[in-house]
């Protein structure tokens, strides 16, 4: 009489058993889900172990280190010149973190599977991103600055993780990681000793040059699109 | 594969009665959820379809109306009648949600044919034997599965104004029967 | 997509001076393959390459006469596939359901939500873990996340299964079970398993036992 009901019926009985079972989404993943993100990729975010709580712990520290680095005859500005130095190398090393087969133990998993790794790595990263944002705006509210120094961490934290993803997309995330460290601290500590000036680096010069290496970064990510659809991490 | 417990199930259907499983599934018990749907869940979906010609959309009432049962099992008192007709009130709820949430003009593949009469002898039957076919879909809806009146408009696609006037034009009937 | 016909011709992967796998000729059919080899005879980076994860780095991987060096075959294979690993796969902090279900994103499993967890449950419950659905996978047993991994890899149909040493860290009861949803499905699946254990191999049946030495088939029956 209603065609396909024993299997409807089966099917539904499998649906009702799968949402009582399940356990309840978690509170990240419900506010994702209230401003109408995918629930697919709410579940990448929030059901996906990215956050790892070493790498909280280090960026934590490293952040409190820098609000609290030396001594009574460093000026406010020099103090806070130390936290912006460091604050880019949290999305950088939690990126690193986050995708990869010495990071993941479901890697493997993820390179066989249909979702594309492009995909999967931006939902990670935007993940790290935010949530070192979120660190260290604590930080800087802890730290005392004055006007726009603020926000100068900003672009250079955009610049040195979306350089990350670039090159990590050719030379292995891991390399393109270290890489950026290194040239980001090397730069800082030479423009700063050149101009006598620990906020030199993250003058009007400095933040265009991160918004050019953050736009280069992007239109190397979108032109090699096809690629990265098949990366997987190495 | 791998599960054991799959034949215990069928020696515990045979000793509930309908309350007691639920009251076991409002003890937080998987299996009696399983006992209550392969009792119950095949007459609710033909019933459903008797109210909607969207498979789609009775699948997914099915499903809810069980899902609620699993968190509301415990509210369930002897005074909501009997399992059955509790059940069927929470799916026709769930239908209506559904509806609800599709508000587009509703294509009908085919017209769901009416649901029959309840059996003959029945205080139901008695009810609407006496009225015009036209009207026993809204009394049902209303009188007897507990419905307000803009739940069974939603239900029959139809104003709420027109389901007042049925219900209007069937009171008389109504006392006039049942005196 | 009815179970394909993996093919490998000429096929070798060096590590260094030493041959990792070297294959001249190899056809898997639908059914069971089992890979039968010691430890480092190279049954895992086989699995690996017909799984997708590595590319072959000299010859051609085949599936249904395509070649896997096309994206979109290999896109293809992977929509059909389920893949266990070698070693675990599953993260601590991460709860049971939610493990399964996010591999079932990752594979694409159902175009909605209520449909794919109907999927991840149906695993779930198919590896006798129901029960511990909402724990998580750092408060499970060896075997038990073992079961985990293979509820992600058997979640939903697949016409192409690879797993390997899905019997490590198994019971006998499970074993047993495990190798009836195997013969089960091997009707409309491609197949292959990896395994040292030649008793539980016996049992799957299998139309072909792949017997690896060193990189290299010592022998088919």
């Amino acid at each position: 009489m209603i065609p396909d009901l024993d299997t409807r019926l089966a099917h539904n009985l499998d649906v009702v058993m799968a949402e009582i079972s399940a356990p309840r989404r978690g509170r990240l993943e419900r506010a994702l889900l209230r401003v109408h993100v995918p629930e697919s990729t709410a579940r990448l975010v929030s059901a996906t172990p990215t956050l790892r709580v070493a790498w909280f712990v280090s960026v934590a520290l490293v952040l409190a280190f820098a609000a609290s680095a030396g001594d009574a005859s460093w000026t406010d500005a020099s103090r806070f010149a130390v936290l912006l130095t460091l604050a880019p190398l949290a999305p950088v090393v939690g990126v690193a973190l986050s995708y990869g087969p010495h990071a993941d133990r479901t890697h493997e998993i993820a390179v066989a599977a249909p979702l594309s790794g492009l995909r999967l790595v931006l939902v990670r990263s935007i993940t790290v991103l935010t949530a070192s944002a979120a660190l260290t705006t604590i930080g800087v509210l802890l730290a005392p600055s004055s006007g726009w120094l603020r926000v100068a961490w900003l672009l250079p934290s955009l610049a040195t993780a979306s350089a990350t993803l670039a090159l990590g997309s050719r030379f292995g995330i891991r390399a393109a990681a270290f890489g950026v460290a290194t040239v980001w601290l090397t730069l800082v500590v030479l423009v700063a000793q050149i101009a006598d000036d620990g906020a030199a680096p993250f003058g009007a010069g400095g933040q265009l040059a991160a918004f050019a290496v953050t736009c280069a970064s992007a239109a190397a990510l979108a032109m090699g699109r096809r690629r990265l659809e098949r990366w997987d991490g190495r | 594969m791998m599960d054991p417990e799959a034949d215990t199930l069928v020696r515990v259907d045979l000793e509930l009665s309908d309350p007691a499983v639920v009251a076991a599934i409002a003890a937080g018990d998987r299996n009696a959820l399983e006992i209550l749907y392969a009792r119950h869940a095949r007459m609710l979906m033909v019933r459903l379809h008797r109210k909607c010609g969207d498979p789609d959309l009775i699948d997914t009432a099915l499903q809810d109306t069980f899902i609620a049962v699993w968190r509301s099992a415990s509210t369930y008192r002897d005074t909501n009648g009997e399992v059955p007709a509790w059940l069927w009130t929470i799916a026709l709820r769930k239908l209506i949600d559904q509806l609800r949430r599709r508000p587009a003009p509703r294509p009908m593949a085919r017209l769901p044919e009416p649901e029959p009469l309840p059996p003959p002898g029945t205080p139901a039957h008695d009810l609407l034997g006496g009225l015009p076919a036209d009207l026993h879909d809204v009394v049902r809806a209303v009188y007897l599965d507990g419905l307000t009146t803009s739940e069974a408009a939603v239900l029959f696609g139809i104003p709420q104004g027109t389901v007042k006037s049925r219900l209007a034009r069937a009171r008389p009937l109504l006392r006039k029967d049942l005196r | 997509m009815t179970a394909p016909t993996v093919h490998l011709e000429g096929v070798s992967l060096r590590l260094g001076a030493r041959f990792v796998l070297d294959i001249p000729s190899l056809t898997i059919g639908p059914g069971i393959t089992v890979v039968h080899g010691a430890n480092g005879s190279g049954k895992s980076t086989l699995l690996r390459l017909l799984a997708t994860v590595t590319p072959p780095a000299q010859g051609r991987l085949t599936v249904s006469g395509r070649s896997i060096d096309d994206p979109s075959t290999q896109l293809t294979v992977r929509r059909i596939l389920g893949y266990l690993p070698q070693g675990d796969t599953v993260p601590t902090r991460v709860r049971v359901f939610d493990h399964v279900d996010v591999v079932a994103v990752m594979r694409e499993l159902a175009p909605t939500a209520r449909e794919r967890r109907a999927m991840v449950y149906r695993a779930i419950a198919g590896v006798g873990l129901a029960d511990l659905a909402g724990e998580r996978c750092g408060n499970l047993s060896g075997g038990q996340r073992r079961r985990v991994a293979l509820a992600a890899a058997l979640a939903g149909p697949s016409a192409l299964l690879v797993l390997d040493e899905p019997d490590v860290s198994l019971d006998d009861a499970q074993l047993a079970s495990l190798a009836a949803e195997l013969t089960e499905r091997s009707r409309t699946t491609t197949i292959v398993v990896a395994t040292h254990h030649a008793l539980w191999a016996a049992d799957l049946h299998p139309r072909q036992m792949v017997h690896l030495y060193q990189g290299r088939i010592a022998s088919t029956d």
